[in-house]
């Protein structure tokens, strides 16, 4: 019973957690790019 | 990734996968069925470890507000930044399960439950912690402004929860209860979830403050 | 000695430019009359809103004079001026605090009389215990405004984030002043008030103290 709940959560839970470290990861791309410019 | 460079990192951030994985099949394959509740109790063990772990990361930015204030050094204040964030995403995530955990529980989404609503004013505060880094001004003044409120915000917590509960003494959750029914086995799991998501915690938390360095560099760098 | 100079100070820039207690009032009035059109209720029912309403009044009140706190500052940069001065950092927010609280209360004093005769605020069963519950609230107030004033001066969107900042942290305020008023206002015992009082209180101290302490990093230049 409630098994849609509980997926909701696993599935929330992980895609914010993951999106934070692709947010994170593109600050690092950025900073990165702009230490090879000149 | 430069992160995964150095091997601790990589070993950390191993260990945590694989307890998050064991984590997840001890919640789903060992983990009684409470009556009743069902699938919706098991829940608690993903919520409330993001509580504890979120108040984990509050207590970690004041720590490091007040290190910046007294010694200005710019690693403390990337320490407090990056507590704040990863403590905030969490926040976020309180809030996000809490309603999904209530609505089969309690029939309805959001009822004013002192945890809850507690968790919602400090998202707001740390809302407000950001936007005071965005908009402060200078590095230098931002920095000290951010760690003024993280300060406040910090010292605040104790006040809002109190206020809010008993704002609403009619409106009681009781996790504890359900531990207290079948102890042992769930005691036992919520404990490793406990301990997985607060080395989630730290990951995320380093990750971050490697990038933050490498930002702050760039900053500093173009300054000179 | 230097504490009562600043306040002096204060409170004379404030009586000669009238800036913060006039919009206070009027503010607090409008918002009032805008209640009253707003709800269009009879007086029991509007019983049960008036302490949340009155409190958010008086919230919004402050924002606007706290905004005006700083002004004398912000013109032909006074504050550098204060700032070189030998003048400890904490006296300043100190100073600071209890000016805008002496203006808060006499802004009060214009606009509560109001509150009871539009909307039948009854305070008669314990007006002492009021007045108390509104000086110590307005302290608390106070204490936490004049800092985040304090940073949102020289802030881009400084008007916005007062406001944005204030009103989460104040919540524990605005909840325990709520249930007091509420307590007197339905003359009920007052022995549950008890807690609600130790919130504000507490508040009161530990923000004043944080203010005094981090008054200095928030004034630099």
């Amino acid at each position: 019973m409630f098994k849609g709940y509980f997926i909701a959560v696993i599935v929330a839970v992980w895609g914010v957690l993951l999106s934070y470290l692709g947010i994170v990861r593109t600050k690092e791309n950025k900073a990165r790019r702009k230490r090879e410019k000149p | 990734m430069d992160y995964f460079n150095h091997k601790g990192n990589v070993a950390l951030a191993l260990v945590t996968l694989a307890m998050v994985l064991t984590g997840l099949w001890l919640i789903i394959f060992v983990a009684p069925l409470i009556p009743e509740q069902e699938w919706a109790q098991r829940i608690f063990y993903y919520h409330v470890p993001l509580a504890w772990n979120a108040f984990l990361g509050y207590m970690g930015v004041l720590a490091f507000s007040i290190a910046y204030l007294v010694t200005r050094k710019p690693k403390w204040d990337i320490y407090a930044l990056s507590a704040a964030e990863t403590g905030t995403v969490f926040c976020l995530l309180i809030l996000i399960t809490g309603p999904i955990w209530a609505k089969p529980i309690w029939g309805e989404a959001w009822t004013w439950e002192p945890r809850l609503t507690t968790t919602l004013i400090l998202f707001l505060v740390y809302v407000g912690y950001f936007m005071i880094r965005e908009f402060g001004g200078p590095y230098e003044r931002s920095s000290r402004y951010a760690a003024v409120l993280g300060i406040l915000a910090a010292v605040d917590i104790p006040l809002i929860y109190f206020a809010v509960d008993f704002w609403a003494p009619q409106v009681q959750s009781h996790p504890q209860r359900d531990m207290s029914a079948h102890s042992s086995t769930v005691l036992k799991i919520f404990l490793f979830s406990l301990f997985t998501f607060t080395l989630i915690l730290i990951n995320m938390y380093k990750y971050r403050v490697h990038v933050a360095t490498l930002e702050l560099k760039n900053l500093e760098e173009t300054h000179v | 000695m230097t504490l009562i100079h600043l306040v002096k100070k204060e409170l004379y820039h404030e009586i000669r430019a009238k800036e913060s207690i006039i919009s206070m009032v009027v503010f607090g009035t409008s918002v009032i009359l805008l209640f009253s059109f707003a709800f269009n209720a009879t007086p029991a029912e509007f019983a049960r809103f008036l302490p949340g309403l009155m409190w958010m009044t008086f919230l919004f009140i402050s924002i606007l004079g706290l905004l005006r706190s700083f002004s004398a500052e912000k013109e032909m940069d006074a504050y550098a001026a204060l700032l070189s001065s030998p003048v400890d950092r904490g006296s300043i927010y100190l100073g600071k605090l209890f000016a805008f609280w002496i203006f808060l209360l006499f802004a009060q004093l214009f606009i509560l009389p109001l509150f009871m005769l539009f909307l039948n605020l009854d305070i008669s069963a314990y007006p002492l215990m009021f007045v108390g519950l509104v000086m110590v609230t307005d302290w608390a107030i106070a204490a936490v405004g004049i800092m985040i004033s304090g940073m949102g001066l020289r802030t881009r969107m400084g008007e916005v984030l007062v406001p944005v900042l204030m009103f989460p942290l104040m919540s524990p305020v605005l909840i325990a002043a709520t249930k007091v008023t509420h307590t007197i206002v339905s003359g009920q015992n007052l022995s549950g008030t008890n807690f609600w009082m130790m919130i504000l209180f507490t508040f009161a101290v530990v923000f004043s103290a944080t203010g005094y302490l981090t008054f200095g990093a928030i004034s630099e230049e």
